[in-house]
């Protein structure tokens, strides 16, 4: 009843109200959502939840989000939706019990107690409106729902508040990301806080934008006082928080037992340096173990026994980090359990907010006072290799004096580079020759695949790459890993066919071949809105050289170098005897850029796209 | 206890094999000390030995169930093989009564320790039921402590009252199968139509023969043969 009073109130914002600021560039409005987080007792977490969404077309469907998830550990104790036409009038609802009951076991993890419930509609006409009511209870109040008023691309919000209720004793701590710009109230008395939005435009994705997390309203909140699945917490700073990590999660699980303690310290007895210890047991756990990610309740925060991992052979990050944790602690070595956002995006461990963050687990060994880190679910990674996975994010570490935060390893562009060295013989209109890559850095981990590729899948993933080569043929492929100093090379002879066109009795080369930057140029978006982020310094590098057959010459352009806010890009060539020497090198320099800056990024590759595209004329003398 | 004999005719319908005889945990030392599949170099792992023994059985209560039993072993020659030691079986359930059941599940992971052969069991808190939707359940296990060279090995029984839709046998896999075994029994009366699917056709031998069929309220016998 209390709903559908709400609805025939809102049903006064039919589509041609709403200000065109709204509708602009929005597949959905959300026309009003509230989120009431009940945190009074801090053992648990009552959310309730409603929202009443405009779906303008078919793109917006994805907008409706009602969903609940919900494990061993909490419940759904309401959850309806009701579909209205464009006119308000009701199509159909939705009970707790027509919503479909899923497992949500993320992809490459065995099992775990993560169940969702979601509402399956189709649509038959647009718009329509939902409106969606969710109750949940949870035994975990160390993460809090967290308020996005904007929670997609190309959806817009009429209104959105938020509260929570809260024991004094227990204030919540929070933080507010990106409030500028936007109408938001805020509100606070003795044991509540309110926040309220208004008005909020859709926004559109843009190439090498931000997420829209960072670009959008966001508020996270944390509680000094909490549980997590059930086990209770409490935390005022970074140094108490990785106590009572150590404490309640992870120490108790160190229990090697007697033989593998002497099994591993044999191992190591004639290693001189602590490296060459911990090489020693990183080495053993790789050959050991094997990735398998299974997490249930605590389970999910809390790593299984090293004795366990050491019987079965498998676990999950927190695992196998604290399993080879273990065995660094019985060979006498310094090493820390530490918690990271893994992923490609550079995701910080954020400082200000005391609390349960991060989804990965890695080790950080103490090596002369130097951190080395170690990946322990990879049984190929090299010894200290981040790659792009965890590199350059802050981390927590947690030391027997509690957590530190920290920063890992940034590769800078001297150590991310790709160099290819080619040497080419000129036969006709065809090119023969020899090439070998180098990829260091960020670039070793992709290059790496190739060890787990057969020779036919090999060949044809060179083809796939330089598909933009006609003519193409590769041979002699040889591979060699050196983990010692991190470096993959690829050799290859190749030939290309017609590579060179005639023009009477003189030939056209392109000389920078292999070079794809092409791929490189940016989509044009007009008007942009949005900063851009380029990840990562890095090197590329083509060192190249060809014989000019007997009885001809070239004429070498003149050098060029290019040196931007993005980026450095020199070419120059030079010709001794008979050979020409093509020198490209393209250094990308990190950093998130002013939407203005856009166009000045995209002429910058353009302007190496037609310089990697430099056509000679060898004629005859 | 009451049993009642039925003679009932029954269709046998086997695929032969001329190898020698696989019995669950008879693992040999050859099989462990194998490096690479003696044709196919390049596999990882290999599947030794995949039989499926399919019977009906009968009871007042439940009516015909469909039982297999299926056995498998596996040897892994190296680290990229290891994927193959994670099983996933799909369960349907029409309803609590009404559905697919998987029983009696044994494996065991075979390793090569100082030239004695040593085993390790699966463990019950190794298994896993992820019930996906009302209707689907995935039991899903992966072997302890896998070495490059181990063999696993694993069994069990598949009941399903679904007599209309059996699931199918499958002879060939992303890996090697040196030895498949599958016999399919039903009575007579249940007419099953046969499709062959896949680029090598297997001969297969379909008899009639008169057998037993054993049925009793409490307990599912099997019939014999």
């Amino acid at each position: 009843m209390i709903l559908s009073a709400s609805y025939s109130q809102e049903s006064k914002f039919t589509i041609l109200d709403l200000p065109k600021s709204l509708t602009e560039n929005a597949n959905s409005i959300t026309k009003s959502e509230s989120t009431f987080v009940d945190v009074s007792d801090s053992g648990s977490q009552d959310v309730y939840y409603t929202k009443t969404i405009t779906i303008l077309n078919s793109k917006g469907n994805s907008d409706i989000n009602a969903f609940a998830f919900y494990d061993n550990n909490s419940k759904v104790k309401k959850l309806n939706a009701t579909i209205y036409d464009a006119l308000g009038n009701k199509i159909k609802s939705f009970s707790k019990r027509d919503f479909r009951d899923v497992s949500a076991v993320s992809n490459g993890t065995l099992y775990s107690d993560n169940r969702v419930m979601y509402l399956d509609y189709t649509p038959i006409t647009y718009p329509y409106t939902v409106v969606f009511e969710k109750e949940t209870t949870s035994k975990t109040s160390a993460f809090i729902e967290r308020w996005m008023p904007i929670e997609d691309y190309l959806s817009s919000t009429v209104r959105s508040t938020y509260t929570i209720k809260f024991n004094p004793k227990n204030k919540p701590i929070f933080k507010e990301f990106n409030f500028d710009g936007y109408t938001i109230t805020t509100e606070q008395k003795e044991g509540e806080m309110s926040w309220k939005a208004e008005l909020l435009p859709a926004v559109k994705h843009e190439y090498l934008a931000p997420n829209l997390n960072e670009i959008t309203p966001m508020l996270r909140l944390y509680l000094p006082q909490f549980s997590l699945q059930g086990e209770k917490g409490s935390a005022n700073s970074w140094q108490d928080f990785g106590n009572w990590m150590n404490t309640n999660l992870i120490e108790k699980t160190n229990d090697l037992s007697s033989e593998t303690i002497e099994a591993i310290r044999a191992l190591t007895a004639n290693a001189t340096t602590d490296e060459e210890k911990a090489r020693i047991v990183y080495k053993f756990v790789q050959d050991k173990v094997r990735y398998i990610s299974v997490q249930i309740e605590i389970g999910g925060w809390k790593p299984m026994l090293a004795s366990d991992v050491d019987k079965l052979s498998y676990g999950d990050c927190k695992a196998l980090t604290n399993y080879t944790k273990s065995l660094m602690d019985a060979v006498g070595l310094t090493s820390y359990y530490t918690i990271i956002y893994g992923g490609n995006e550079q995701t910080d461990i954020d400082k200000d907010l005391v609390a349960v963050q991060g989804n990965h687990v890695i080790l950080g060994v103490d090596l002369n006072e130097d951190i080395t880190w170690l990946e322990c679910t990879s049984q190929t990674s090299p010894f200290g290799y981040l790659g792009d996975f965890t590199d350059n994010r802050d981390a927590l570490m947690i030391t027997p004096n509690g957590g530190i935060i920290t920063k890992t390893k940034a590769y800078n562009a001297e150590e991310s580079t790709k160099r290819y060295t080619i040497n080419c013989d000129i036969d006709g209109t065809s090119v023969k020759g020899h090439l070998n890559e180098q990829s260091k850095g960020v670039f070793y981990k992709e290059a790496s695949y190739a060890n787990t590729m057969s020779q036919e899948e090999l060949k044809n993933s060179y083809l796939t790459e330089w598909r933009h080569i006609n003519g193409l043929s590769v041979t002699n492929i040889s591979l060699n890993d050196n983990q010692d100093n991190i470096t993959y090379q690829e050799d290859l002879d190749f030939t290309i066919q017609q590579y060179l066109s005639k023009a009477g009795n003189n030939f056209i080369l392109k000389p920078i071949v292999f070079s794809n930057s092409r791929a490189l140029v940016p989509p044009r978006t007009s008007n942009r809105k949005t900063p851009f982020i380029i990840q990562r310094p890095k090197t590329v590098e083509f060192l190249i050289s060809y014989t000019i057959p007997e009885g001809m010459t070239v004429n070498t352009p003149e050098d060029t170098l290019l040196n931007t806010p993005f980026g450095e890009y020199s070419l120059t060539f030079s010709l001794k005897d008979n050979r020409l020497s093509c020198k490209r090198s393209l250094k990308i320099t990190e950093g998130t850029f002013e939407s203005n800056q856009y166009e000045a990024y995209r002429s910058f590759c353009k302007t190496i796209t037609n310089k990697d595209n430099t056509k000679l004329l060898i004629s005859t003398l | 206890m009451k049993q009642t004999l039925l003679l009932i005719a029954l269709t046998l319908i086997t695929f032969p094999t001329l190898a020698q005889d696989y019995v669950f945990g008879d693992v040999s030392e050859e099989e462990l000390l194998e490096k690479e599949h003696p044709i196919y170099k390049d596999a990882d792992a290999a599947i030794l030995y995949r039989s499926y023994n399919t019977y009906f059985t009968y009871t007042t209560n439940e009516g015909f169930l469909v039982n297999t039993e299926v056995h498998e072993r596996i040897k892994i020659y190296n680290p990229d093989g290891y994927k193959y030691a994670t099983k996933s079986v799909s369960l349907y359930e029409q309803d609590s009564k009404y559905k697919d059941d998987l029983r009696s599940l044994k494996a065991y992971t075979y390793n090569l320790e100082n030239g004695n052969i040593s085993k390790d069991k699966l463990s019950k808190d190794g298994v896993f039921k992820e019930v996906q939707s009302k209707y689907r359940t995935l039991t899903k296990f992966t072997m302890p402590n896998l070495k490059e060279g181990c063999v696993i090995e694993y069994k069990y029984l598949l009941k399903t009252p679904f007599v209309s839709n059996l699931d199918e046998f499958r002879f060939q896999e992303q890996i090697p199968i040196n030895t498949v075994s599958s016999k399919f029994r039903s009575p007579e009366y249940y007419g099953f139509n046969m499709h062959q699917k896949g680029l090598s056709q297997i001969s297969i031998e379909n008899e009639v023969k008169v057998g037993r069929l054993y049925t009793n309220q409490k307990t599912h016998n099997r019939e014999k043969l």
